[in-house]
């Protein structure tokens, strides 16, 4: 017998050391394959939320926001959702390479192949829009998520650009008022046909599109109302409008106030 | 030396498969084991590394009791060579990471395996030139010496070990590419290594 092989049998008798047991590689190997499918779930969630938030951008409306095609690209990019789908994707593909045998792949297949999950899945998860209710479901339940897309509506706030968006105060005839979200207060005019269209009421988010007149005052040219699941959307379901000024409505002697407009 | 490259079971392999059962019962039979790859092992280990025979003994051991204790773990879909040559080089890699600067290359080792090696390499050449082996063998180690570790390491797997590309790719845990891509740079770089210090083989 050599002295390797003494000296490694004595080591094993002296520490008493058996092999470690079968579960444990078990266990193992399934902690990889659990890992592996759950990355591939977040990243088919966070997938379908990338999609859902790109595919209410109106593209026509990011140079408006950031002086130009590619600042306002930057300005909309979700970057905390793409910043966690590189995580996750990163992660699968270094758990897959884990698992036995996954090796024999080399590691641009293996991370293509997971992006390409995550992109098919987070279609999946879009389509069937579970992308929305996980949205509405964040923005309800956490207080961090919705102030940070409290933050980023806020820089839709630039009625110097033609952009209005906020809360609906009082209704009147001729014009309404209306809380930005920077909590200043408006006179918004717009014609009677427009306010009927957009089925105003007191409370609603909408996004005023038009004109700043002076300090205070914005003439509208067109309104979009918010829709019903998630709750910046309306924010980035504008169209922008070619700059055609509608003329406001002749205001009467006496504008009545009302909480709705009547539908003729 | 007989090895399963294409999941047959080859006498070697069921011999092992044996040997690893024997070895679950009673750990006296894993002697078997350590007396069979001992040289092998500790051979490549000494020219992957190029640590003192003291040294290079050190992590052979640390390799044995490593796959003693994971004996269970032995994926029948490997040959039992190849996951042991593994072992042996994650312990050599591990052990070059906590002691970089403590040895030097030595690269010990038997002259007709050293020059087993530049055979092989000059066989493009179609030329066999007779020299004296010792030298060949001193040179071949001089180069050796000079190469980063990965191109030593896949040299000696496919040179003196003689494993094929898809052991390679088993022991190294590299896709099959990467393995031939390696082994060219490897060819290369010691080519042009040798050429560089003015030895021709």
């Amino acid at each position: 017998m050599s002295k390797i092989s003494q000296n490694v049998l004595d080591k094993i008798k002296e520490g008493d050391l058996k092999p470690k047991p079968r579960w444990v590689f078990v266990f193992w190997n399934v902690m990889l394959i659990v890992s592996f499918v759950l990355a591939i779930l977040v990243g088919a969630l966070v997938t379908g939320l990338v999609i859902l938030k790109f595919s209410h951008l109106e593209w026509g409306f990011i140079r408006v926001i950031g002086d130009g095609v590619l600042p306002g690209f930057w300005e909309v990019l979700p970057i905390m959702w793409l910043g966690l789908l590189l995580l996750v994707v990163l992660m699968a593909s270094q758990v897959f390479e884990m698992m036995e045998g996954n090796y024999k792949y080399s590691h641009w297949i293996v991370l293509g192949g997971a992006v390409v999950s995550s992109l098919v899945l987070g279609g999946v998860v879009y389509a069937s829009r579970l992308a929305d209710v996980l949205e509405n479901s964040l923005r309800v339940n956490l207080n961090v998520y919705e102030e940070m897309e409290a933050m980023t509506e806020r820089r839709w706030n630039l009625p110097e650009k033609g952009l209005l968006p906020g809360k609906v105060v009082e209704i009147r005839a001729g014009d309404f008022e209306l809380e930005d979200l920077r909590d200043n207060d408006w006179v918004v005019t717009a014609n009677l046909e427009m306010i009927r269209r957009a089925h105003l009421q007191p409370n609603q988010m909408i996004m005023v599109i038009g004109e700043k007149t002076s300090d205070g005052e914005f003439l509208a040219t067109d309104i979009k109302e918010k829709r019903a699941m998630g709750g910046t959307r309306m924010l980035k379901k504008i169209v922008i409008q070619k700059k055609k000024i509608v003329s406001p409505v002749p205001k009467v002697d006496e504008p009545e106030t009302t909480s709705e407009v009547k539908k003729p | 030396m007989t090895k399963k490259s294409d999941n047959t079971i080859t006498p070697q392999v069921s011999a092992d498969l044996e040997l690893v059962r024997l070895s679950l019962i009673d750990a006296n039979n894993f002697g078997q084991i350590i007396e069979k790859y001992e040289p092998k092992l500790l051979r490549y280990i000494s020219y992957f590394t190029g640590l003192s025979h003291d040294s290079a003994e050190d992590v052979l051991q640390e390799t044995f009791l490593k796959v003693f204790r994971n004996l269970n773990g032995f994926n029948q879909s490997l040959s039992f060579s190849s996951w042991i040559y593994r072992i042996a080089h994650n312990e050599a890699i591990n052990y070059l990471k906590k002691n970089s600067s403590k040895d030097v290359l030595s690269l010990e080792g038997d002259d007709d395996e050293a020059a087993s090696l530049i055979d092989i390499l000059q066989s493009d050449d179609d030329v066999v030139k007779t020299v004296d082996k010792h030298q060949m063998a001193e040179k071949v180690r001089q180069v050796l010496k000079l190469l980063r570790d990965e191109y030593r390491e896949i040299l000696v797997l496919k040179y003196l070990e003689d494993y094929d590309y898809i052991e390679i790719s088993d022991i190294l845990k590299k896709p099959l590419g990467t393995v031939g891509v390696l082994l060219s740079r490897a060819k290369e770089s010691f080519k042009q290594t040798a050429k560089k210090l003015q030895i021709s083989f």
